[in-house]
């Protein structure tokens, strides 16, 4: 085996990096430090993320912040039902040059920037959504035939609204499946509100400071894909993905009546990479199967079809993901 | 960063920092195993000693020492278990997995096994020493459980006691039993129930049963012995029937004391009084003839002869004559044997009375006998078809028993049956004046393909398809001008 383990002073570097983003992040948000760390996760896995939480919960400024603290830049992009396209994309205008002639130039969409705060996502048309699929999942755009590559790091941060569902669409099962985490943004209690009434100025967050540049984050990003992945917890994860599935013998008992189609390979991977960046905000140079317990329940939930049964007894894939981790023994 | 290879091997695997670890649990799982095989097979060989016991013991008659020893069959389920345990034992990396899940599954322990390096080792046995194995808890309930019902099972079938063996049957008993058949049929001849061959096919049987008692088995002979008692008994019966019968016979027959007395004595013939009985019995009894009527003849003439029915030959023969003319009148008996009867009743006549005669008016109620001088012998006994009777006819025709009715020869004459349609080859199929159109696929016919008989209305018709030979030839008689 040639594999490498990372030395104890590399995972404590990389670890002591990623604390100081979460620090910044828990500046940001009070009371919500699961929320910030999975999020966090996804980033150190350059994997996108779904926010799904009610008004007022503090999704956009978690996004502000995070692009604040990592040192990159962000752009805030509102769907809306007449939102198309070329309004995420960017596309060619017309325009007169100095010596008067007149020729097409592209202009870059909002797309081009390193963290897209997608807000509302699910208020766009399908077509305006199918536009972030290829960014999303080969870091590129392709307009008129012309395609250019995103800046990298290039990660989409989008929000969803689960209550007023009047005039939106549901993101395909393609568009879901891209997303590495979708991330329920709990409501805080009233300790935490208490602390945002006094620390806070009309809401405002604090200003903060990079902790990252650039050549840090790329620094990070090696150490997390340095991080071992053992055997035995790569079966495991392998098992929890194949046991989604309602015709597998790994199936646990009562699956098959709640989902119809279970998580594709891109789940294992997504599984795979995004236990990698938990061990490493844990100070293991290995995946353990704790690790891939914690980034389950995010990276599979979503990409669940779930049948109407389940729909009518009122379980979502976060119970169906529940049930595969309490059905599948990790050796 | 240093690659594993560069690191000492004792890091790496399970015989590095984690082989104190992985021996525990190897001999933990391995314990485990073999107790739940060993509870796997021992209730089940338990139930086959239980078996073995059951069988020795109340079908073999086996000793109670030699049933025990079925038990040593629960022996069996060591090699069992050692081969189960065997089988199962658990790899290595496996074992790192499992010690990796129960400290936490935080992966060190599993990482260390696949990579080795000596940077994590403290961190490696940190968390192999922090390691709490759950209790041992094989899964041996249900087969205690089973163990226990088996155990049951054994303790029932030797606390109740086998059956004794069947004592046997003493000689004396048997000879007991010959002997008494003996007497049993010299009592039957003496009452003259059997016949000469009976009595000597008994005799000899008798003979071949004392034989096999001192040859074969004793439960084979007193079983021969009871199934020769039974014979007898139905043969006893049989005889004192057919003698009660005739009693009975007898009483009706004889008109006064002078006859019962006759027939008593007569009786006291166990060859004569059975002929007799016999005939009359069955003649009454089944409404046919089983027998020769020449037999009833003979018997009777016998008696005649010896002078033993002198007394009594008027009333004799008038109860046969009743008695066949009640039969007659049933129309269950044949005519001829009737005849034959009545042929023997006029030698058993007594001297001075007349012959019997023909007449179709007899009364046959008073079953055909005439006391006057009209007729003794009813019109159906005569033979004479159309006559009254059991051959009275069911129409005006003469009935010829024993053959066709000619009656029936008129109205069933026999007729030959008239022969299907015949098609008519020479038929007129079509007529055309052009070219006939024909079909390659008629060529196999190998029929003509001209039907002259249309030749008379100036046509040529056509009844079969042409061969190509003949096509091309028909063409041209039709089409002069072609080549083709």
């Amino acid at each position: 085996m040639t594999s490498t383990l990372l030395s104890p002073e590399d995972v404590q570097t990389a670890r002591e990096r990623a604390q100081l983003v979460l620090d910044g992040l828990g500046r940001v948000l009070f009371g919500q430090e699961d929320l910030t760390r999975m999020v966090l996760v996804a980033c150190l896995a350059r994997g996108h993320v779904l926010l799904e939480g009610l008004p007022g919960l503090g999704k956009t400024e978690l996004v502000k912040g995070l692009a604040g603290l990592l040192g990159i830049g962000s752009r805030r992009l509102q769907f809306t039902p007449d939102l198309l396209p070329g309004d995420v994309t960017g596309g060619h205008m017309l325009e007169t040059a100095d010596d008067g002639t007149r020729k097409l130039v592209f202009h870059p969409g909002p797309v081009f920037t390193n963290l897209l705060l997608a807000d509302e996502i699910n208020r766009a048309s399908p077509k305006t959504q199918s536009a972030l699929l290829e960014a999303m999942a080969e870091r590129r755009v392709t307009v008129v035939g012309e395609t250019r590559p995103l800046p990298q790091p290039f990660y989409v941060i989008a929000t969803q609204n689960p209550i007023e569902l009047e005039g939106t669409y549901p993101l395909p099962e393609a568009q879901l499946d891209r997303f590495l985490f979708k991330l329920d943004v709990p409501a805080v209690d009233h300790t935490v509100l208490a602390r945002i009434l006094m620390e806070r100025r009309g809401g405002a967050p604090p200003e903060l400071d990079s902790v990252l540049d650039g050549a840090g984050l790329d620094e990070l990003f090696r150490v997390v894909d340095a991080v071992f992945l053992p055997e035995a917890v790569a079966s495991y994860a392998a098992r929890l993905v194949e046991a989604t599935h309602p015709t597998s013998a790994l199936a646990p008992e009562g699956l098959a009546g709640l989902v119809r189609h279970g998580a594709s390979p891109r789940a294992a991977i997504a599984i795979a990479g995004a236990a990698r960046a938990h061990a490493l905000l844990e100070g293991k140079p290995n995946v353990g199967f704790d690790d891939v317990r914690a980034v389950a329940p995010h990276a599979l939930a979503h990409r669940l079809v779930l049948d109407y049964r389940a729909r009518l007894d009122g379980r979502g894939g976060r119970d169906v993901v529940a049930l595969v981790l309490e059905g599948v023994p990790e050796v | 960063m240093a690659t594993p290879d560069s690191e000492p091997a004792s890091v790496r695997g399970a015989e590095g920092p984690l082989a104190g670890a992985v021996r525990g649990l190897r001999r933990r799982v391995v314990l485990s195993t073999f107790c739940e095989a060993l509870m796997l097979a021992v209730p089940v060989l338990l139930f086959v000693a239980g078996v073995w016991i059951l069988v020795a013991r109340f079908l073999m008659g086996q000793p109670l020492g030699v049933a025990l020893g079925g038990l040593a069959v629960v022996l069996l389920a060591l090699p069992f278990a050692l081969w189960r345990t065997w089988r199962a034992r658990p790899d290595e990396a496996r074992l790192v997995a499992e010690l990796d899940h129960y400290s936490g599954g935080t992966g060190v322990l599993v990482t260390q096994y696949e990579v080795g390096d000596e940077r994590w080792v403290p961190q490696a046995v940190r968390v192999s020493h922090a390691t709490r194995l759950p209790a041992l808890e094989p899964r041996v309930g249900n087969g205690l459980w089973a163990s226990l019902v088996a155990l049951l099972f054994i303790g029932s079938s030797l606390w109740f006691a086998p059956p004794a063996p069947a004592a046997e049957l003493p000689r004396v008993l048997l000879d007991g039993a010959l002997e008494r058949l003996g007497d049993k049929v010299a009592g039957l001849d003496a009452i003259g129930a059997l016949t000469p061959e009976q009595l000597e096919e008994l005799t000899e049987r008798l003979a071949e049963l004392g034989t096999n008692l001192d040859a074969g088995s004793l439960e084979q002979a007193f079983e021969a012995l009871d199934r020769f008692q039974d014979e007898l008994g139905r043969l006893g019966a049989d005889n004192a029937e057919l003698l009660a019968g005739l009693r009975a016979l007898a009483a009706e027959l004889g008109a006064d004391g002078a006859v019962q007395a006759e027939l008593e004595r007569m009786l006291a013939d166990p060859n004569t009084a059975r002929l007799l009985e016999n005939a009359l019995r069955e003649l009454g009894a089944n409404g046919e003839l089983p027998f020769d009527p020449a037999e009833l003849g003979e018997g009777l003439s016998a008696l005649a002869a010896d002078g033993r029915l002198d007394a009594f030959r008027g009333e004799l023969s008038q109860a046969l004559m009743r008695r066949v003319g009640d039969l007659a009148n049933q129309g269950l008996v044949d005519p001829a044997a009737l005849r034959e009867l009545l042929n023997r009743r006029l030698n058993l006549a007594p001297p001075g009375t007349r012959p019997p005669k023909h007449s179709a008016d007899c009364d046959v109620h008073s079953g055909g006998l005439c006391n006057g001088s009209e007729c003794d012998v009813p019109g159906s006994l005569t033979g004479k078809p159309g006559a009254g009777g059991v051959t009275r006819g069911p129409g005006a025709a003469e009935l010829t028993l024993g053959e066709g009715s000619e009656l029936d020869a008129e109205l069933f004459e026999a007729r030959a049956l008239e022969g299907g349609p015949r098609p008519d080859e020479s038929a007129l199929l079509g007529t055309e004046l052009g070219a006939p159109e024909v079909e390659a696929a008629g060529e196999a016919a190998g029929l003509s393909a001209f039907d002259t008989t249309g030749a008379a209305t100036g046509s040529v018709t056509w009844k079969r398809r042409l061969s190509p030979t003949q096509r091309d030839a028909v063409r041209r008689f039709f089409n002069p001008g072609s080549d083709q």
